[in-house]
């Protein structure tokens, strides 16, 4: 039995506005999907359909076997999930939301043991209202984590959250997969999906334009990455012998940056090379192209939604990826 | 029932904590036990009965009670949709009328808080002035104005629950409150007037009485005030009083929840 079959789901909002166009996807038991799209491509209405808060134009969808629509209280049941878009609520503390997920799913544990494991229990007596994006996202994941759920759905886990936190989410998320818990989420970052999960849908104007293992789906594409060398001025002679390291396959000049696109090639030769021809190296950055790439070939067009990482890296990555464009 | 229960619960928890509410009921515990001193105290020797303090006592629960249930209930709903915590609310296993009926609960809960505080310190005051009083008039008299109050709530929470948005909410209440309390009849008779210059139809007179206003007016004449009256219309009796009542605190709700059952949020 799927944990999630979204069976050719086609959702108009009133308007004319189509967010979803005949969606068909299938999470198995067990595993970490990541649902990849830019910010708008209907993620969000996929997900708000499976917890029927929006009801599909056309086709249907069940979550651990149950009907989305009919059974939605049971499946809620044994779902646990962190929306986006979500408030909390101010007058009430950490503990009293803990509190109100424990006594709706009447599961009788002990808000202090969620709220450890998110690690927030210092503020657990402080109103939600005072607290940061971060311990928000933190105390509703405490809230999902309620009544050791069959299926996690995570609408972008990692807004809000500093890197640390981030990893932390994934730490968590990891966890609870190897307790046999299914995972469903939702992420315009690649890095986050790359790092855990088993595989990967990619949606793009509501239709799903690709869905494979994260291996597949990157040796589909190549297996380079891109190294970014930050210089304080770049030179012709360094450029050119950095194209004669072996294994480099493609150089170009991007402001005072040297771009250097890695099919198997040593860094630190690369490195080195541009040192030896009189540039100073400022920064360098790694990033593995292949999966950018094939994100933005998939969803061209939509990426602004990329903008919004959380980590700095993120960010300053995709800038470097569309300025090569 | 678990789902009604913990919304119930966390409503309840999170209205206590507004201070708006705390300012309501203080406003309320103020207006019953000032106007208890003026009428005993001011006016003197008039007021010598409970029945007669009680009556005495109407304008201010006539006037607040609407308001306190419509200003407690009229965010229940659109409130959190406007927020966004309503997905705190969906995502656990609540259906779309646990949330309604959850709220109803709580709300009234909180609104008769409010009315006991109010009624508690009422009773204490007028003991203390007229040194005696019966019980009976009293408790009659709260009962009938806690369904006066769980009608406005059920109109507060029908309306939250038909509009995502708080200023639509607001406006409706606030409609609502001005139509009921102070132009139904007016209405009514300008409609009898034009359709009806002769006479004076009785299914007009009927519709009359269907605000819950009136109702509550009618219902505190009958079982406080009069012995048994020969040849009351039906819609004057006390029975149809409660009726209307027990229509308001039912419909607006049920209204607004097969409007909120199929809406996307």
């Amino acid at each position: 039995m799927p944990a999630i079959d979204v069976d050719g789901v086609t959702k108009r909002f009133g308007g004319g506005v189509t967010a979803l166009q005949d969606l068909n996807l299938t999470v198995k038991e067990g595993e970490i999907y990541g649902f990849l799209g830019p910010n708008g491509a209907g993620k969000s209405t996929t997900i708000n359909i499976l917890l029927d808060f929006i009801r599909p134009t056309e086709g249907s969808a069940t979550v651990l076997g149950m009907d989305a629509q009919a059974d939605s209280k049971a499946v809620r049941r044994r779902v646990g999930v962190l929306p986006d878009a979500y408030h909390v609520y101010e007058r009430l503390t950490g503990r009293q939301h803990v509190q109100f997920a424990i006594d709706s799913k009447e599961t009788g544990e002990r808000p202090e043991d969620l709220l450890n494991r998110v690690g927030i229990s210092e503020a657990a007596d402080r109103k939600a209202g005072g607290y940061s994006k971060g311990m928000a996202q933190r105390l509703v994941l405490a809230m999902a984590l309620v009544g050791d759920p069959d299926l996690l759905i995570l609408d972008e886990p990692s807004t809000g959250l500093d890197p640390n936190g981030a990893r932390e989410m994934r730490r968590i998320i990891q966890q609870e997969n190897d307790r046999g818990t299914t995972v469903f989420f939702s992420s315009h970052i690649l890095e986050q999906v790359e790092a855990i999960c088993d595989r990967v849908g990619i949606l793009h104007n509501g239709e799903l334009v690709a869905e494979d293992s994260m291996e597949n789906l990157r040796a589909n594409i190549g297996s380079g990455s891109t190294l970014t060398v930050t210089v304080d001025e770049p030179t012709e002679p360094a450029v050119e012998a950095v194209r004669d390291v072996p294994g480099v396959s493609e150089v170009s000049v991007d402001g005072t940056s040297i771009v250097v696109v890695i099919s198997d090639a040593s860094k630190t030769r690369i490195l080195e090379a541009i040192e030896e021809n009189g540039c100073e190296v400022r920064d360098f950055a790694t990033e593995k192209a292949s999966l950018e790439e094939l994100f933005a070939t998939y969803t061209e067009g939509g990426r602004d939604g990329l903008r919004n990482g959380t980590t700095p890296t993120a960010t300053q990555d995709t800038t470097e990826t569309e300025a090569r464009r | 029932m678990s789902g009604v229960r913990s919304v119930v619960k966390k409503d309840f928890n999170d209205a206590l904590r507004s201070r708006r509410l705390l300012a309501l009921v203080a406003l309320f515990v103020l207006f019953i036990v000032g106007a208890e001193y003026l009428l005993v105290e001011v006016i003197g020797g008039e007021v010598t009965s409970a029945e007669a303090l009680v009556v005495s006592l109407l304008f201010p629960t006539m006037l607040l009670v609407p308001l306190i249930g419509l200003v407690t209930g009229y965010k229940a709903i659109a409130g959190e949709r406007e927020s966004g915590s309503h997905k705190l609310l969906l995502t656990l296993p609540h259906s779309r009328a646990d949330v309604v009926l959850g709220k109803l609960i709580g709300r009234t809960a909180v609104v008769f808080v409010a009315i006991l505080a109010g009624f508690l310190a009422g009773g204490v005051v007028a003991f203390a002035l007229l040194g005696s009083y019966e019980l009976t008039p009293f408790l009659v008299y709260l009962a009938i104005t806690l369904l006066y109050a769980l009608a406005f709530v059920s109109l507060g929470i029908g309306i939250s629950a038909s509009t995502g948005s708080t200023s639509v909410a607001v406006m409706a209440s606030f409609g609502a409150f001005l139509l009921f309390q102070f132009l139904w009849s007016f209405l009514v008779g300008l409609v009898d007037d034009h359709l009806f210059p002769e006479t004076n139809p009785e299914f007009l007179q009927a519709i009359a009485q269907f605000s819950p206003l009136s109702s509550y007016l009618t219902g505190i004449n009958r079982f406080l005030n009069d012995g048994p009256v020969p040849d009351l219309p039906y819609y004057q009796e006390g029975w149809f009083a409660v009726l209307v009542l027990v229509l308001w605190a039912t419909v607006p709700v049920t209204v607004g929840y097969l409007r909120f059952r199929s809406v996307d949020i």
